[in-house]
């Protein structure tokens, strides 16, 4: 029989699927074989797309065939590279710093704005947007999209109570510490919608992982009919 | 008429002058006349015998009252006693009444009355008065100086008190002496006694009557009438037994009746018993009464005799003497007896039947004295009287009484109070060194004792009177050092005395003192008061007194014809040193000091002394060995049997003030002071004679008082520290650059570290060391492993799961396996897929290529795969060129992987139809980079490319669809290219945990469309009618997510029917 490679991958594939899902009896050294294997595989696979993708193609490349513009202009970056590399010692952290800072400040700066305009503004403006009523076309729809909406508001609202955890001491009797009724109910319903917000969540890992579960399944059948 | 010097200026003047004619000094001292006084006795004339008889067997003072005797027993009737007033001496009578001021000429109270001379104030019979003592001591003489307290009385009461006592006086003022060094004689026996009588005889100039030291008394303008008068009987009676009676004897110097005996007290009348005993030893009227002598008396008496060259009978003053001293004898103490001993010398008669036996020793010395006192005499008493004995160098008919003081002083002595002793004993020892002066102007040597007639006869060698004076030997035992010195400058002047005459000590005087320096012999020697009213006190002061009351400077003998007062301090230390120490209190014989040598005795004493004699003596003796050679002492072997007889703390106090006078002072003080305070006194400078002894020889630790000699060991410990530096000093250094020096430190004392043994113990209660244990085990079991618990190997939470899994896996591989296709796909599809559906079927794909993101995990690959994979099919089918990035390194393998996929069905080939631009570095930054300038990705081959040749920015992408399992992922790309996108539409394949995170994107139109999971392919494939791989899943998705409900439904059901049954009952609850 002639060994393919798909063949070799096949058993590869299916050792590892049987190593980790040997997780299912407990915690157990296959398992954490296969987990490193893969966490290994991954990395070196990351580290040869980076040698591959970003290193070679834009900063050997250009160094060495590149033009002095380019040559100096990448200079900044090599110095700010290779200083993140003094963050292994702890006595030569400090000269890191700069680049860590660098980065840091860049990818707030970067993560901020786009959340701020592409997440908070937008869905402010979509959870507004619901109750604008001139996009449905008859009541019905009016009252869907309304009530769609009131649950999206109130679902926020209460949902934004139930993380609210301060307490005004307005009275010296009052000892308990207790959010008054209304925040607390105002929470409840919060907290509902935070649970379902988690179960979807849940549902969709779930879905996920049995999406696998059945992939891996299929493998498994596919790799054993296929021979 | 002879000339008398004067004592101010040294100038002769005539005799009958009061005053010095150059300097206006008084020559003659103011001497008022009482109405009883008699003229004075010159010297030649015979005294007046009188009768004694009513002094016998009675008290003086009873006589005077006109009252016999009280017998014992009797009850004493009140007298009227206004007459007896006149009696009293002055001093006597301002003590009874302070208010009258004194009349020192006629001793009545006067109200202003300058002073007087200080030779002024005769004894004035002077009966024994404690009570004006008492006066004195208590309230007139608040000063316990001797000094002062005489010089009081010699202010208040001089005209009335005793000539002796006012020669105490001059030993604080020698110059007030010296300038009336006229004894006054006050008393009638100094007038009438042949004693003096010969003293007058024997003075140099012999010009008058009477000598000139009694003339000045006697040329005073009111002569003393009652004072002649009443001694005169019993010095009569005294006469025969000095057999020299008739003689003119001149008064010896007595100092003490220098101050004129005013007191008017009829002696005759008076007389005490003693006096009789007297009379009863002269020797024609009182040989019966020999018996009444104390025998110390009587062996004055009997050393005399032998030491006066002259016949017994010549000493008449002896007897008087002797007849004093048992009168009142037993009422002496012991230590005042002492004293009395000291000067006792003086006296040179006692009586051998009233002395005691030491006494009588002496007195066998003496034949010529009157042998029938000796039994009344003490012993002690005797060894004086044998010790002044040889000091009157004279013959006996020239002796003068001048006994008489010795007599007064052991009579009254038992009346002294203690305070006064203790000042006698002070002046006599302090003020002896200081009044070294020389006799001058002897008197008449018949009522001197012989040490005075010595001198008178030194005297008179000097300027050829009297030649025997000038062999008298030097007593150096009784000498000071410097008085030692001046006799041996003097010894080559003058001749050698006659050793059997002279005393040792006045040997010393007579060779140191020219012979006309020698101050005149006090007055007190010759002034015998009866001593009955002699009060003790005074009798000790009188002993003393000759110590100090020569006058510096007096006029010799010759020249002022008066009695010289005998004034040196070897007058006490010299008898006192010839005492025998056997007589001598213990508490005295304590103060001597071992090592004291014997002052101014002769080599013939000390040999005969033997060990009495210190050794520093000797270099003394080698000084003056050639005068003493020259001059052999008489009394040497007398002296040394004196010294045998003599009480033994007499012996011991003459030695010291032999020594040195003041320290013999000291020491006596010293007897009474504590010790740390004896060794205080400042000695040193006043002894010269012990700074000259060695160091180490005489010197003893002081005594220190204990708690001094508590701090002692502290010295001990600096000496052993000390010498252990200095030890440490002489280490030399051997090694290193400090080789070769010695006393550096040694390494070894250098501080190494701190010791353990020096750290401080923490100081723990009990409740502290009990939280410290609680503390400890907490800490303890924090640092312990937990016990893991056991779990059993197969529980039923894990079968559980076992069940779970297997089913699931059951459901799955069945329908998997199976290949069914018969659970059916939503048949409404949801409107973000169609959303992508309809976008996908109505763009044109050609003209722009379409964007795929593969940022999703490996892991999640088989659900995005199943999702992309009907979307992707449907964008190749309308030939869309794509172009595959991703944020993830396991992208672009992942991108290759479904691009490989959809080659199968589809003919896409890289560079044509598709291109791979890689990993996007940075995240989002990476992303905003790549939206920003998306041709900056993958390199320029791949934008050159068919698929994105004519594309370089984002927004010329037909669509975007990102696929990603990341909610992150999804918004980052919504996020970053949402002002950068343009018209591109944008598509979001996600895995189904990420769909409710990422919905909202869709619902706020940022995102056009949207597939999740493998529903959402399932769906779009059924939509599509192609099925693919998520429709071979879908019914093993389905009966994965029915059996998983159903599971979720039973273990819900499990749960709660767990808990039911867990519930506890009311009752429990309860």
């Amino acid at each position: 029989m002639q060994l393919s490679l798909d063949l070799i991958t096949g058993v590869i594939a299916f050792v590892f699927t049987l190593m980790v899902f040997s997780y299912v009896l407990s915690d157990n050294p296959v398992f954490r074989v296969a987990l490193h294997i893969f966490i290994g595989v991954s990395a070196g696979y990351a580290a040869a797309v980076v040698w591959h993708q970003v290193l070679l193609p834009r900063l050997v490349e250009p160094m060495l065939n590149g033009s002095l513009a380019e040559r100096l202009l990448l200079v900044i970056p090599v110095l700010l590279g290779l200083s993140l590399l003094f963050k292994i010692s702890q006595r030569a952290a400090p000269i890191g710093s700069p680049a860590m800072a660098f980065l840091v400040g860049t990818g707030a700066a970067v993560v901020l704005t786009g959340a701020l305009n592409g997440t908070l503004f937008p869905q402010f403006a979509a959870a507004v947007g619901q109750f604008d009523m001139s996009r449905s076309p008859d009541l019905g729809s009016m009252a869907e999209q309304f009530s769609y909406a009131l649950v999206a508001l109130v679902g926020t609202i209460v949902t934004l109570v139930y993380f609210q955890f301060g307490v005004r001491d307005k009275s010296e009797t009052q000892t308990t510490g207790r959010r008054n009724a209304l925040m607390r109910i105002l929470a409840y319903l919060g907290q509902i919608f935070v649970a379902i917000t988690f179960g979807a969540l849940f549902a969709g890992v779930f879905t996920a992982t049995l999406t696998a579960l059945i992939e891996r399944t299929d493998f498994i059948i596919n790799l054993f009919t296929g021979f | 008429m002879a000339d008398v010097k004067c004592p101010m200026c040294g100038k002769p003047n005539p005799d009958d002058l009061d005053t010095c004619q150059f300097c206006d000094a008084r020559l003659k001292p103011l001497i008022h006349p009482s109405p009883d006084d008699r003229a004075p006795l010159r010297p030649g004339d015979a005294p007046t015998k009188k009768d004694t008889a009513e002094f016998e067997g009675a008290g003086y003072r009873e006589r005077l009252a006109g009252q016999g005797p009280i017998a014992p027993g009797d009850v004493p009737t009140k007298k009227d006693t206004s007459e007896l007033e006149r009696a009293l001496p002055a001093w006597l009578r301002q003590a009874r009444n302070p208010d009258r001021p004194l009349d020192l000429d006629s001793g009545e109270a006067k109200p202003d009355e300058g002073p007087a001379p200080a030779s002024e104030g005769g004894p004035a019979s002077s009966s024994g008065l404690p009570d004006w003592l008492a006066d004195l001591a208590a309230g007139k003489e608040s000063k316990v100086d001797t000094g002062e307290l005489l010089s009081g009385l010699a202010s208040e009461d001089e005209s009335e008190v005793p000539g002796w006592l006012t020669d105490l006086r001059g030993e604080d003022d020698t110059s007030a002496f010296g300038a009336a060094p006229e004894p006054e004689d006050s008393l009638a026996h100094a007038e009438s006694d042949d004693w003096l009588s010969r003293l007058s005889g024997e003075s140099a100039q012999g010009e008058a009557p009477r000598s000139d030291w009694f003339e000045s008394p006697a040329d005073q303008p009111q002569p003393k009438d009652e004072e002649k008068e009443g001694p005169i009987d019993w010095l009569d009676q005294l006469k025969p037994e000095t057999g020299k009676e008739e003689g003119p004897a001149p008064e010896p110097g007595l100092p003490s009746q220098a101050g004129g005996p005013e007191e008017e007290i009829p002696v005759e009348e008076a007389a005490p018993d003693w006096l009789k005993d007297l009379q009863a030893e002269t020797p024609e009227a009182a040989p019966a009464e020999e018996g009444e002598l104390p025998s110390w008396i009587s062996g004055l008496a009997g050393e005399e005799a032998p030491v006066s060259p002259e016949p017994a009978e010549e000493a008449p003053s002896a007897p008087a003497f002797e007849a004093e001293i048992p009168a009142e004898e037993g009422e002496l103490p012991s230590w005042i007896s002492g004293l009395a001993g000291e000067e006792a010398p003086v006296p040179p008669e006692p009586a051998e039947e009233a002395a005691p036996d030491w006494l009588k020793d002496l007195q066998a010395e003496t034949p010529e004295a009157a042998p029938a006192e000796e039994g009344e005499l003490p012993s002690w008493l005797s060894g004086l009287a044998g010790e002044e004995a040889p000091v009157s160098p004279e013959p006996a008919e020239e002796i003068p009484p001048a006994p008489a003081f010795d007599a007064e002083t052991p009579a009254e002595e038992g009346e002294l109070p203690s305070w006064l002793s203790g000042l006698v004993d002070e002046a006599s020892l302090e003020e002896a060194p200081s009044t070294p002066q020389p006799e001058a102007g002897l008197p008449a040597e018949e009522g001197r004792p012989d040490w005075l007639s010595s001198l008178q006869a030194e005297v008179g060698s000097a300027e050829e009177v009297k030649p025997p004076v000038e062999e008298q030997p030097s007593p150096l035992e009784d000498m000071p050092d410097w008085f030692e010195t001046l006799r041996a400058e003097s010894a080559a002047q003058e001749p050698a005395p006659e050793k059997d005459e002279l005393p040792p000590w006045l040997g010393g005087l007579e060779s140191a003192v020219p012979s006309e320096e020698l101050p005149a012999v006090p007055a007190f020697e010759t002034d015998v008061p009866p001593a009955a009213e002699t009060p003790d006190w005074l009798s000790s002061l009188k002993f003393e007194a000759p110590e100090d009351l020569a006058p510096e400077g007096g006029p010799p003998a010759q020249e002022t014809g008066k009695p010289a007062p005998k004034s040196t301090p070897a007058f006490n230390t010299g008898s006192l040193g010839d005492l025998s120490e056997e007589r001598t209190p213990d508490w005295l014989t304590n103060l001597q000091s071992p090592e004291t040598p014997e002052l101014g005795q002769p080599a013939e004493v000390r040999e005969e002394a033997g060990e009495e004699l210190p050794p520093w003596l000797g270099s003394l003796e080698a000084e003056s060995a050639a005068a003493e050679e020259a001059s052999p002492s008489p009394f040497t072997p007398e002296e040394g049997e004196e010294v045998e007889s003599l009480p033994p703390w007499l012996s011991q106090a003459a030695a010291e003030t032999e020594e040195s006078p003041a320290l013999g002072a000291a020491d006596v003080f010293a007897a009474g002071v504590p010790d740390w305070l004896a060794s205080v006194r400042p000695a040193d400078e006043e002894r010269p004679a012990e700074a000259a002894v060695p160091a180490g020889e005489d010197l003893r630790p002081a005594d220190l008082p204990n708690w001094v000699q508590a701090m002692r060991p502290v010295e001990d410990a600096i000496a052993e520290a000390a010498s252990a530096l200095e030890s440490e000093r002489t280490e030399m250094e051997q090694h290193g650059p400090l080789a070769g020096i010695a006393g550096i430190l040694p390494a070894g004392m250098l501080p190494t570290g701190v010791s353990r043994s020096s750290a401080s113990r923490l100081q723990v209660t009990n409740t502290q060391q009990v939280n410290v244990g609680i503390l400890e085990a907490v800490l303890g079991a924090e640092s312990r492993p937990r016990e893991v618990k056991r779990v059993r190997a197969v529980s039923s939470l894990r079968v559980l799961r076992w069940l779970v899994t297997a089913v699931l896996v059951l459901t799955v591989g069945l329908s998997a396996g199976l290949g069914s296709a018969s659970t059916p796909t939503f048949s409404i599809p949801p409107e973000a897929l169609l959303t992508v559906r309809n976008w996908v079927d109505g763009a044109d794909l050609s003209a722009a290529p379409v964007l795929l993101v593969f940022d999703y995990e490996a892991a999640l690959s088989s659900e995005l795969e199943a999702a992309a994979a009907p979307v992707l099919d449907h964008l190749a089918i309308h030939g869309a060129k794509l172009a595959t990035v991703s944020t993830s390194p396991t992208g672009p393998a992942l991108a290759d992987r479904q691009m490989r996929t959809l080659q199968a069905t589809h003919t896409y080939q890289a560079g044509q139809n598709y291109v791979n631009l890689g990993y996007l570095p940075g995240g989002p930054a990476g992303i905003l980079a790549f939206a920003q300038r998306p041709a900056s990705a993958g390199g320029e081959a791949a934008w050159e490319t068919p698929v994105l040749a004519d594309t370089r920015e984002l927004r010329e992408f037909a669509g975007i669809f990102v696929i990603t399992d990341s909610v992150e992922t999804g918004q980052q790309w919504v996020e970053q290219t949402t002002g950068t996108r343009g018209p591109a539409q944008l598509f979001l394949i996600v895995s189904a945990q990420a769909e409710p995170m990422l919905y909202p994107y869709y619902q706020s139109g940022q995102v056009n469309g949207m597939v999740s999971g493998l529903a959402g392919g399932a769906s779009y494939e059924a939509n599509l009618n192609r099925p693919g791989p998520a429709r071979r899943y879908w019914d093993a998705f389905s009966l994965g997510l029915l059996v998983s409900a159903m599971l979720i439904v039973l273990g819900t059901g499990w749960s709660l029917v767990s808990a039911w049954v867990s519930r506890p009952d009311k009752d429990e609850a309860k």
